[in-house]
């Protein structure tokens, strides 16, 4: 079983350009057998905090008008 | 080449038809594999993500009896707490006498705190004076046994006394004409009887006589070295904030707040309280309730009056609440005990006691004690309800985590491999 462990304060991230509200931090990933650890990059505590920020934001805004 | 356009067609027809399916369902497409991973076949790809809530980390808080946060900290599961310097009270006639909680319980902290600042209960009441001349009245206090009295000269210094019958005087060397004085009766009876404290009984005057002479021999005083805020002048015994028993006031006493409740320990009897209104400033959770009862206390010491539970079903939240509690009218009536309850279907057990005062604001917790694990057999019916077409799905469980060095309290390793097997990547996200 394949285990990403993130240290140091970090967490693991997708590697791909994901909206924010599917962007997961996770200090932790086992890998499923389809998974690689190339799909998955370091960050720090600032973006993630920035990420909730983004998201908090977007729901206090209310839905868009449509 | 028609029929690869036509299945290109057909596979961003098919990846569109599966993310608006996911969306529907309210999941997350985590990640599309590029089909050069799998050739001939689409094979599932599907991440599932948890989110545990790390709770191993507990607020305490000590808080002095009027509410005051002394200290708040968070302490790690099983960590002692170390509680902050002993308050002291020596104007409102307060000794302090430890804290709300035992040491075994400050020794190994297990959940959220409140713990507060008990004290030995003293009833008091204080008069100010206003003395004119270079050198003080000598005051002579005739108080009972169960009774003290502190003096704070205008200038500073401070006396005190137990016994009844002594005088006290002092002499200014700050060469200012007049001091306020202010006097501090002290009772540490468990209660007063109410009639006392109404003055509607001159035998026995609670809380206190105090007579003044001049500090030249006079045993008399008179509005020109003497002059007491707020009470008669003149005579050779003056009262003072007092339950005069002809003048009809009344006396202006101050209970005290007691520690916050907490759940988990037997009622504890403590001291009557004075009079007051009670109002509760938060409350949400439906397990707890707090009770109003009168315990007013008659020349024998009975109780007259309990306020049913109906009337005062407030609940309160597990967690930090405030107790607001004012005082209505100057009249001694009734004094007030706040007793926490847990409901147990229909019955209502009472789980702590406390007097509450009659003014003033009562900060206290109740540990939520919560702890509970995830649950694994829903793992598998969960996934098991997963359509064909989906690909992620994000799935929140709470648990108690006691120690984080061990992972007893997460997916256990075997069903990481069975999980990780079908194709799903798990991904921890440990909040603290």
């Amino acid at each position: 079983m394949r285990h990403l462990h993130a240290q140091d304060g970090k967490f693991y991230t997708q590697a791909a350009d994901v909206p924010a509200e599917e962007r997961v931090f996770a200090t932790e990933v086992f890998l499923g057998i389809y998974d690689a650890p190339e799909n998955w990059r370091l960050a720090d505590a600032a973006e993630k905090e920035a990420v909730e920020a983004e998201i908090a934001a977007a729901r206090d805004a209310g839905p868009d008008d449509q | 080449m028609g029929r690869i356009a036509n299945a290109l067609l057909a596979l961003n027809s098919a990846k569109h038809a599966i993310r608006e399916a996911i969306n529907d369902f309210g999941g997350r497409l985590m990640k599309w594999s590029p089909l050069s991973d799998y050739p001939g076949e689409i094979r599932r790809v599907a991440n599932v993500t948890y989110d545990i809530f790390n709770t191993n980390r507990h607020r305490v808080i000590f808080i002095d009896w009027d509410g005051t946060v002394l200290k708040d900290v968070m302490v790690i599961h099983g960590d002692p707490v170390t509680p902050p310097e002993e308050p002291s009270k020596w104007s409102t006639g307060l000794t302090f006498a430890g804290w709300t909680h035992t040491a075994e319980e400050m020794a190994s902290v297990k959940w959220d705190m409140c713990i507060g600042a008990t004290y030995t209960f003293k009833q008091y009441i204080h008069c100010v004076m206003e003395a004119m001349g270079d050198h003080s009245p000598a005051i002579n206090v005739s108080v009972a046994t169960n009774r003290s009295v502190s003096v704070l000269w205008g200038d500073g210094a401070t006396d005190s006394l137990t016994s009844s019958n002594t005088n006290l005087s002092h002499t200014y060397t700050d060469g200012k004409s007049s001091h306020v004085i202010t006097v501090y009766i002290y009772s540490s009876a468990t209660y007063e009887n109410a009639s006392y404290v109404r003055g509607e009984s001159t035998a026995n005057y609670w809380p206190y006589k105090v007579f003044l002479s001049s500090a030249w021999g006079r045993t008399g005083v008179s509005g020109d070295y003497l002059r007491g805020l707020g009470v008669p002048v003149g005579g050779q015994n003056q009262w003072f904030s007092g339950a005069h028993p002809n003048s009809g006031r009344y006396a202006s006493i101050k209970g005290f707040v007691f520690p916050p409740l907490r759940s988990g320990t037997a009622g504890v009897n403590v001291t009557i309280p004075r009079y007051g209104k009670l109002f509760l400033a938060k409350s949400t959770d439906a397990n707890y309730s707090v009770t109003l009862q009168n315990a007013y206390v008659g020349s024998n010491g009975e109780n007259l009056v309990t306020i049913p539970i109906a009337d005062f079903a407030l609940s309160l939240s597990s967690g930090a609440y405030k107790l607001i509690v004012e005082r209505t009218t100057n009249v001694v009536t009734n004094g007030y005990y706040l007793s926490l309850c847990e409901k147990s279907g229909a019955a209502v057990n009472v789980i702590d006691k406390r007097a509450i005062s009659v003014s003033g604001t009562l900060e206290g917790g109740i540990s939520s004690g919560k702890s509970f694990r995830y649950d694994l057999t829903g793992l598998d019916e969960l996934l098991a309800t997963l359509p064909a077409t989906e690909t992620s799905r994000t799935i929140t469980i709470y648990s108690t985590i006691t120690d984080p060095s061990s992972r007893d309290n997460l997916l256990p390793e075997s069903t990481l491999e069975e999980l990780t097997r079908k194709g799903y990547s798990v991904a921890y996200s440990i909040l603290s």
